[in-house]
């Protein structure tokens, strides 16, 4: 009878117990290891647009329409005469125009996110800038300079930031996810623009 | 089965056993941890090479143009000496002047700069030109990634090639670096360096230096 007395009520409480730890820490380090994941890919997928910002401001694209000169290319600033005099970004996405043609490449459903601080959660908040329609991976609006370091005034100077819309809305540093980005180009472009 | 035998099999684990497991476990679970810090490591060294690549293409362009434009290639660029650290690349290459000549740029458009603070402070996009007793041990930095005091060292090399054959009406040629003579067209090869890291107005090897090279035909078109 003694070999088949089951557990005590202490033994079955202490081996819950000591489940439930093992389970808690497992359970810990996959949560842990699910948000390194969110945060590497988030990373990955910043260079991935960074590199695509890049080809469209360099080499344009083509649209499905034809353009002022007959053509559906729109020119990317390696081709152009000069820099695009409107706003390369809408709504925190790439729209670039040229040829009277516009590319919008990067949107993103649209997501309103509101500013707490300066720089935070999106990179061009500042204090009190209230809610923010997100469409797209630019964190803020690209800057060309031609006015000074400018070679025969050919080349351009290009700034640009690449945030990731998603995790700098839950990162506890939302400029971990966020990357400025320098580039030149040159104007080679000799006529004016279409 | 007597009594001595089915308390032999119901004893449970001994110390010696629960001990080796954990330390498995550990070893596991440490292992995991330092995979994840390598991949997080790698991953932030790949957002730096991006922007190496960005800012090697750039000077490449700002390159192009300086000799396509200017007489820059004419007594523009200063010899230097002693890049020994990759054994497969010249030692011996070129970097801007300490500063870019009104006959290449204008004053205001000069981007070179030889004072570190100006360097530090002011633009992503400027030079910096490391002076040395010796100009030929002079350096020229650029900002790989100011955010985060990354550096890069870049510099080039150039030798006379010949463009024939030429193909229909192209003339394939390029003018001499005044842009008054018949010339040669160069091959120009460019290399970045980094990471390096800016402190006290020395530029210092952050860790294993990575090289990036940039190949191009440039010569003087106007």
């Amino acid at each position: 009878m003694k070999s088949q007395r089951g557990f005590t009520l202490m033994e079955v409480m202490a081996s819950t117990m000591a489940t439930a730890i093992v389970i808690a820490a497992a359970s810990a380090f996959l949560l842990r290891f699910l948000a390194w994941y969110d945060e590497l890919s988030a990373k990955i997928a910043m260079n991935r647009h960074a590199r695509e910002t890049y080809d469209v401001f360099s080499l344009g694209g083509l649209s499905s329409t034809s353009g002022n000169d007959g053509t559906k290319n729109v020119y990317g600033l390696r081709e152009r005469f000069a820099v695009p005099t409107s706003s390369m970004r809408t709504n925190y996405s790439i729209r670039y125009i040229s040829n009277n043609l516009t590319l919008t490449p990067d949107l993103i459903a649209s997501m309103s996110v509101t500013c707490t601080g300066t720089g935070v959660p999106l990179p061009d908040c500042t204090s009190g800038a209230g809610t923010k329609t997100v469409k797209g991976w630019l964190g803020s609006h690209p800057q060309t300079n031609t006015a000074s370091r400018s070679v025969s005034n050919k080349t351009v100077e290009l700034t640009f930031t690449i945030m990731n819309p998603f995790e700098v809305q839950r990162a506890v540093s939302p400029s971990l996810f966020a990357e400025n980005y320098h580039v030149i180009f040159t104007l080679n472009r000799n006529e004016d623009d279409p | 089965m007597r009594c001595s035998d089915r308390l032999r099999s119901q004893r449970g684990f001994s110390l010696m056993e629960v001990m080796t497991a954990a330390l498995i476990l550990s070893a596991l679970v440490v292992s995991i941890g330092g995979g994840w810090v390598v991949a997080d490591r790698e991953t932030s060294n790949l957002i730096i090479r991006q922007k190496a690549i960005f800012v090697a293409d750039a000077e490449m362009e700002r390159l192009t143009t300086l000799y396509g434009t200017t007489a820059f290639g004419a007594l523009g660029p200063v010899s230097t000496t002693g890049y020994t650290e990759t054994a497969a690349f010249p030692s011996t290459r070129l970097i801007y002047p300490t500063s870019l000549s009104p006959l290449y740029l204008t004053g205001t458009q000069d981007y070179t700069t030889t004072s570190a603070n100006t360097f530090k402070t002011g633009s992503d996009f400027q030079v910096w030109i490391s002076s040395n007793l010796l100009s030929s041990l002079n350096r020229a930095y650029v900002w790989v990634d100011q955010d985060h005091n990354v550096v890069g060292r870049i510099s080039w090399t150039t030798s006379n090639i010949s463009a024939n054959p030429c193909t229909g009406l192209d003339t394939c040629s390029c003018l001499d670096p005044t842009g008054l003579l018949a010339g040669n067209c160069q091959k120009l090869v460019l290399y970045l360096e980094y990471p390096y890291r800016l402190v006290s107005g020395n530029a210092v090897a952050a860790s294993t230096l990575q090289t990036l090279t940039l190949s191009t035909i440039v010569g003087r078109h106007t």
